[in-house]
């Protein structure tokens, strides 16, 4: 595990440049983001967090390239996204867990789409990631034999076995009940401490967003524009849960916070 | 653990015990049915007692296996007719948007139309063999089948497709890896339709037009007022229709993985 904490950085930047997304409904067009420009860090952490609707799944969508921007260019690395990026993780809200494999065959599932080789590597790797995801015991389970929050935890396996440059997760844990949310959060914090890969970390939820992240992009409501972009390096890593009493986690959340009462998003 | 060394007999014993009430409620209505039937004398032409039927069962055991045969085998090519037509077309109605809104005109057309009525007309086109007999078994089991598959393959959620797009999945890839899998449940779900109602298709074809075949024998032994044969006929080609739902039953659960609904009924089952 050594080797791996010592090679700081696997992660790719990314970079959007004026990206907005206009979608056609019968209403008429729907302005769902407004010129975002943005440059994320190779092996960055980086939250966004906005109220509803404010286009934060569709930026992530546009960067996986499973959706095209309506206008302006976003990069991963050196490549311009135009068709759906394979080179990226991606854990959804729902864990999409094919409920016919295994935990093992569900994390491998990647492996076996892209053909992938030697399979025996990748099979340790999945082994490795479900012991650290405190899933060991369960690789040969179904998934309706698991909690919700197991089953999400083996999506983040399934995402992060082709050890990709870039993790997205779009609300990964808002289906998760309060005290399941704190323990994957921590969960989380220490599996990326030790891939540091550049993950894009989608939420509503400012306490959890402030917790994981490097940096913060806060977002107007629709048409979702970037309101401010804190960094958190005040915060130090590797960090756990009790960093949420000290003063400065709780002043980020209070910045952020402030900036949604300030836009009228909250009162 | 220990359920798993236990011998069969001792298993059979453990299921008895707690299903007892499915298997004491027939023997119990079969008792009655034996008693009542003597006790008011009824003429075994209008309801023989059960003891009857299964004497004539026996004494005609030859005959009714072999005239078995002949429908089972009319009820199983039909049915896999059903399936070999009905899936791929399934498959082509869902890949093509445009086929499924006329496809939907279609069916729900087709489904008012009742099929065994077709069996006269289609006596009259392909004769008094084996042929009009299969196309009715294929035309009742079809429409079942093709129903859940659509439904079926259809039941992917766009979340799932967008995984399988984000990792690069071809469109074959997407459809055997995604798609069919989670379209499996349905699609046996309308198998256990299709063979039941095969089993119907092939006997009514019979009744319209047959030298052999339960359904013809049925006919047959109920003209010369025969009861106890109709009887027994009608035991037989319940309990082959019992026997094909469970067998496809079976199959299912060799071939899918991990069903809720499935490991649930198991548990249920074990207890």
């Amino acid at each position: 595990m050594g080797a791996v904490e010592s090679k700081l950085s696997s992660g790719l930047p990314v970079r959007l440049d004026g990206v907005s997304k206009t979608y056609e409904t019968s209403n008429g067009p729907m302005r769902a983001l407004e010129d975002v420009s943005l440059q994320v860090r190779e092996g960055e952490f980086l939250s966004i967090v906005g109220p509803s609707g404010c286009g934060k799944s569709t930026l992530v969508m546009m960067v996986s390239g499973l959706l095209p921007a309506t206008s302006g260019q976003i990069f991963v690395g050196d490549e311009k996204v135009q068709k759906p990026y394979t080179k990226l993780g991606f854990v959804f809200q729902q864990d999409v867990l094919l409920d016919w494999r295994t935990v093992l065959q569900n994390v491998l599932l990647p492996v076996e789409i892209k053909h992938l080789a030697p399979v025996e590597l990748y099979r340790q790797k999945a082994l490795d990631l479900l012991k650290m995801s405190g899933l060991s015991g369960f690789e040969q389970r179904y998934p309706y034999e698991l909690s919700g929050g197991m089953r999400q935890r083996v999506s983040i396996c399934r995402a992060l076995v082709t050890s990709p440059p870039l993790l997205l997760m779009d609300e990964p844990f808002g289906a998760l009940d309060a005290l399941t949310r704190e323990q994957m959060n921590s969960d989380l914090v220490q599996i990326w401490q030790q891939t540091r890969n550049t993950v894009l970390f989608i939420t509503h939820n400012i306490d959890e967003a402030v917790f994981l992240a490097d940096r913060v992009l806060v977002m107007s409501k629709r048409p979702g524009r970037i309101l401010s972009l804190l960094d958190l390096k005040d915060i130090p890593r590797p960090r756990s849960l009790k960093v949420k009493d000290t003063p400065e986690f709780q002043k980020f959340v209070a910045n952020v916070r402030d900036t949604f009462v300030n836009q009228g998003i909250l009162s | 653990m220990s359920q798993r060394q236990e011998n069969g007999a001792g298993r059979l014993w453990k299921w008895l015990k707690s299903n007892y009430i499915t298997v004491l409620l027939p023997v119990i209505g079969i008792l009655l049915w034996e008693i009542l039937v003597r006790v008011f004398r009824t003429p075994t032409y209008l309801l023989p007692a059960p003891s009857v039927i299964i004497g004539t069962t026996l004494e005609k055991i030859h005959l009714l296996l072999f005239q078995s045969w002949v429908t089972l085998y009319e009820v199983l090519i039909g049915f896999l007719l059903g399936v070999v037509v009905a899936v791929p077309l399934a498959v082509v109605v869902v890949y093509i948007p445009p086929l499924e809104k006329a496809f939907y005109a279609f069916l729900v057309s087709a489904q008012a139309v009742p099929k065994v009525a077709l069996a006269p007309i289609l006596v009259a086109w392909f004769g008094y063999g084996l042929l009009p007999k299969l196309v009715v078994a294929f035309l009742v089991c079809f429409f079942p089948i093709v129903i859940n598959t659509v439904i079926g393959l259809q039941a992917v959620s766009v979340e799932m497709l967008y995984l399988a797009r984000s990792l690069g999945a071809t469109g074959s890839q997407q459809f055997w890896r995604f798609r069919l899998p989670k379209a499996l449940p349905a699609i046996f779900g309308g198998f256990k339709v299709g063979i039941t109602l095969a089993v119907v298709g092939a006997v009514v074809g019979e009744y319209v037009a047959a030298g052999q075949g339960l359904g013809y024998w049925q006919v047959v032994a109920a003209s010369n007022l025969d009861t106890p044969m109709v009887f027994s006929i009608l035991v037989l080609l319940s309990v082959m229709g019992i026997i094909l739902f469970y067998l496809i039953d079976g199959l299912e659960g060799l071939v899918i993985k991990g069903d809720p609904n499935r490991a649930q009924r198991r548990q249920a089952a074990a207890r």
